[in-house]
């Protein structure tokens, strides 16, 4: 596995022997410092940044690629679709950033994340909707998710659903 | 028998490819292109049609020969990224690789098999019993009113019914259901926003999704239960495939058929003398079967990507492009049909293909064919006179065609 960082930092290599990373890319953008893990098989960031953390890199924003062939346009793609990093404060706001991340496979999730530019499709918002069902007791309509896009946005309506009940 | 009215004049399309935006649902509920397409084959048989609102623009392929070539050969052309223009055209469907038709190669294979006996001709001969009796059913409640919306009363009813008996939807469940497929690629409103599509799609999902967990006991004999149970666990098939499959299954099994039944009808209104030759037992049932999916083409087009550089009558479609293969346009191709202009019943050689060709064939093909030929013959033996008793009305897509309303006055025999 090689380290190859787009800026200098003294990172220690010590991710040598994990089979299924071929590659990570450290690249600083606007003072955040991003990592890009090529892997072999499709892994959870989760436990991508525990694998890191390991090697001392704790990367501001962490991401999965599976084919490199695209790879530039490919970063030049998941920054794009990055809002500004808004730590959440709520506990539904904290509750959303979780499930998305899980569900999108997307490490970091702040309130200012839109669901669809993160790559959620319509399998996706069911298995929201289900989850937000079964923890929140609140079937949201499928014109809510639609709508709201923002994470920030969902959590205030689930708030309001819940203090109206 | 009298026609009072024809089908509301479609407008002359104009000829130049350029001229008609093939994308916009519009469109193809408003223009006849039967010119369009005829000018099309003629002198544009790979054509490119630009991009539009943002959208990736596609080829286009009208000659019946050129269609059959895409759909039967599985190596130059892929599903998996999507099917149909929208999907693709807006940056690829999320199904692809979860939905058999989304599906290629050994995975494809192992899917279809599951499949396969429940719509095979043997598979269906208990339902086909249920739907000749519904159709009787139907039709006679029908005489009975005096007339109805034929769309709405009998042709939306058949299949709707019999895909969800397959599935195994609930009776109480089943006009929500509907209600929501039919605004999932078509919609009865020009206007319809693509949220409103969106929507209903997601609710599909989430409503499959549910019925999936339901009968995770896989003991039931409906097909979400067979999908869920061994068959669908000795293939690991992900509870996300299950899902799509039941949404392409209710898709397929509900939307097409009923544009074909109302579709024929309307055809049959508009050739009185063919409809006399019918009901004197001169032509086929099977034959009629035919012509009516040859005439009424209710999926319009269907769409594949490159999966290499292909060469086309001289034009090098290259590797990732966009094809769109358009059936109501093959099955009007002059080199493939006698006088493929006009509707004929008794048609002898009627390779069309409105069902697809290869390894994409209608999964349905024997249920769509059983569904209709139980309308018809229900309806030949027990109607006598029937007019129009209103304007029918076509839907707004840009892949599914055909009409939602049929108003008629019927009197029995």
């Amino acid at each position: 596995m090689v380290l190859a960082y787009e800026t200098p930092g003294s990172i220690q290599d010590q991710l040598h022997d994990h089979p299924d990373i071929k590659q990570v890319i450290v690249q600083e953008y606007d003072g955040s410092q991003v990592a890009f893990v090529h892997c072999e098989v499709p892994m959870k960031v989760s436990y991508l940044r525990e694998v890191l953390q390991s090697a001392d890199l704790v990367p501001d924003e962490l991401y999965v690629v599976l084919d490199d062939t695209n790879l530039a346009q490919l970063r030049k793609d998941k920054l794009r679709s990055r809002a500004d990093y808004v730590t959440p404060t709520s506990p539904t706001e904290e509750y959303l950033c979780a499930l998305w991340g899980d569900l999108l496979n997307v490490d970091r999730v702040g309130v200012e994340d839109d669901f669809f530019r993160l790559g959620g499709y319509s399998m996706l918002a069911v298995l929201a909707r289900r989850a937000i069902e079964r923890d929140r007791g609140i079937l949201l309509p499928a014109e809510v998710i639609f709508m709201n896009g923002k994470l920030r946005d969902l959590a205030n309506i689930i708030d309001d659903s819940a203090a109206a009940q | 028998m009298t026609v009072l009215t024809q089908e509301r004049e479609l407008l002359t399309a104009p000829d130049s490819p350029d001229d008609v935006n093939l994308v916009d649902r519009v469109v193809h509920a408003t223009f006849d292109l039967s010119s369009y397409w005829s000018h099309v084959r003629q002198h544009h048989p790979v054509w490119f049609h630009p991009s539009v609102d943002g959208r990736r623009g596609f080829w286009v392929l009208s000659r019946h020969a050129d269609v059959m070539a895409v759909y039967k050969d599985r190596s130059a052309w892929t599903s998996e990224q999507g099917n149909v223009l929208d999907a693709l055209t807006l940056g690829g469907d999320s199904a692809g690789g979860k939905m058999l038709s989304l599906t290629d190669g050994q995975r494809h294979r192992q899917v279809r098999h599951i499949l396969t006996r429940t719509f095979s001709i043997s598979g269906l001969e208990a339902l086909g019993r249920i739907i000749r009796g519904a159709a009787a059913q139907l039709i006679a409640e029908r005489l009975e009113a005096g007339g109805g919306d034929f769309a709405l009363h009998v042709a939306k009813q058949i299949p709707l019914q019999a895909i969800c008996d397959i599935l195994g939807v609930p009776l109480a469940e089943r006009e929500r259901i509907f209600t929501l497929t039919s605004s999932m690629v078509a919609s009865e409103d020009p206007d319809q926003p693509f949220s409103q599509a969106w929507e209903a799609k997601n609710d599909v999902l989430l409503y499959f999704s549910l019925l999936a967990e339901e009968r995770a006991s896989g003991a039931g004999k409906d097909l979400v239960s067979h999908l869920v149970g061994p068959a669908g666990k000795n293939i690991g098939l992900s509870e996300e495939e299950v899902v799509f499959n039941c949404y392409s299954l209710i898709l397929g099994g509900g939307e097409t058929t009923r544009m074909a039944i109302s579709g024929g009808i309307l055809a049959l209104l508009q050739h009185p003398e063919q409809w006399d030759a019918y009901v004197r037992g001169e032509i086929e049932t099977g034959r009629l079967v035919e012509e009516i999916l040859r005439w009424t083409s209710p999926s319009m087009h269907l769409a594949r990507t490159a999966t290499r550089d292909v060469t086309i009558h001289g034009q090098v479609i290259p590797k990732g492009d966009i094809v769109t293969v358009w059936n109501v346009s093959s099955n009007r191709d002059q080199r493939a049909f006698d006088d493929a202009d006009q509707f004929n019943a008794a048609r002898i050689d009627n390779p069309h293909t409105a069902l697809g060709a290869g390894s994409h064939f209608c999964l349905g093909s024997h249920l769509a064919r059983l569904e209709i030929a139980a309308v018809l013959e229900a309806f030949r033996d027990a109607t006598g006179t029937f007019e129009l008793a209103g304007q029918p009305r076509r839907i707004y897509s840009n892949f599914l065609g055909g009409i939602n309303s049929l108003p008629l006055r019927m009197s029995p025999k």
